[in-house]
């Protein structure tokens, strides 16, 4: 009977450690990847130009704050955010700085991509 | 200077000059894609790209693709193949499948890299959809929104009459899985940085882990790096 116990406290103890070594070892690929990537010779990236107010500036950067944000934590949203067009992208952005929750995001951001 | 000499001297100038255009235009076609093969056109971001090789044979591969050493892991040299289901392809398959599946809208070239590798350049025609929206469960909802643009459709229960048949295999339920029906599943050309990068390796499992069927699903081993060293042309996306 003990000997049933244990083996199911032994069984039970597996997944507890072998989930998280499986995840590190995809987040420690990917942050070795994009370490990697500065290593690659510069070409010429776009930059688009800022100009106008300084509230219209800080508009830009929050916007790229926010772009950011999704690229390195929510990869998939970020290519779908990507691929959306100009308007949609803003419309996105609005509702992340009117508090919208960032599942809701994601799913808007699904909707958006696949209209 | 009567008239005739003149003719003579406009008809040799203007065969001088025609050789020089005959010549000009063999040598720039020295370097083709394959026999008979000079160039070949993909859309990519809706505008058409000529692909070709560069036609200088003093040029030498330059920078990051150049390197022969990169530390390992994770920089691994990979397997000739992902799955023994999914074919690895070089260049003249994927010339052939720009040609054919891109243009006609059957296929799909994918660019499973990061977006911050993809910005750096990629290979006209592909799209980017990185590896980690097929391994990781967080995005499971724009992976099946990726696979819905790969032309799978969201499968309902199976009818019972649906069951029976397949049950006794009078239906081909070859490209079918619980979830998704395949069938009209586009044909995948999966690529990253080349032989030392588990980045598309990484998308196949996932997309097989998904159901994808692999015999629809090609793995371009070759990448970014033998891409350019080819002297291939590459484009910076503009999204």
């Amino acid at each position: 009977m003990s000997k049933y116990i244990f083996l199911k406290l032994f069984l039970s103890v597996i997944p507890a450690f072998a989930v998280p070594v499986v995840a590190a070892d995809d987040t420690d690929y990917l942050s070795e990847i994009t370490a990697e990537v500065d290593k690659v010779d510069a070409v010429t990236e776009y930059v688009a130009e800022q100009s106008g107010s300084s509230d219209s500036q800080a508009y830009l950067e929050n916007k790229n704050g926010f772009e950011k944000l999704l690229e390195e934590r929510y990869h998939g949203s970020y290519v779908f955010y990507k691929k959306l067009p100009e308007r949609a992208q803003l419309e996105i952005f609005d509702d992340y700085r009117q508090g919208q929750e960032m599942s809701a995001l994601r799913e808007k951001i699904i909707e958006r991509y696949m209209q | 200077m009567t008239a005739k000499p003149k003719r003579y001297f406009a008809a040799v100038l203007f065969i001088i000059a025609a050789a020089t255009l005959f010549l000009a235009s063999a040598a720039t076609a020295d370097v083709l894609l394959y026999d008979g093969k000079p160039y070949l056109h993909v859309i990519h971001e809706g505008r058409s790209i000529k692909i070709q090789r560069i036609q200088d044979p003093g040029y030498e591969l330059k920078g990051y693709f150049a390197k022969t050493a990169r530390k390992c892991p994770p920089f691994c040299i990979q397997p000739i193949t992902v799955d023994p289901a999914v074919r690895t392809i070089g260049e003249i398959e994927l010339f052939h499948f720009m040609e054919n599946d891109l243009r006609e809208g059957r296929g799909v070239l994918i660019d499973a890299r990061t977006p911050s590798w993809h910005r750096k350049g990629t290979i006209p025609g592909s799209v980017n959809y990185p590896f980690t929206l097929f391994t990781q469960d967080e995005n499971a909802g724009e992976r099946d929104a990726i696979l819905r643009e790969f032309g799978a459709k969201p499968r309902q229960q199976p009818g019972l009459l649906e069951k029976t048949m397949q049950e006794l295999g009078l239906s081909d339920k070859r490209y079918l899985t619980d979830r998704w029906d395949f069938t009209e599943a586009k044909t995948l050309v999966v690529w990253c940085n080349g032989p030392a990068c588990g980045q598309s390796p990484r998308a196949i499992e996932g997309l097989i882990s998904a159901g994808y069927p692999a015999d629809k699903i090609f793995y371009y081993r070759g990448g970014m790096q033998m891409w350019q060293l080819w002297g291939l042309t590459t484009v910076i996306p503009e999204s």
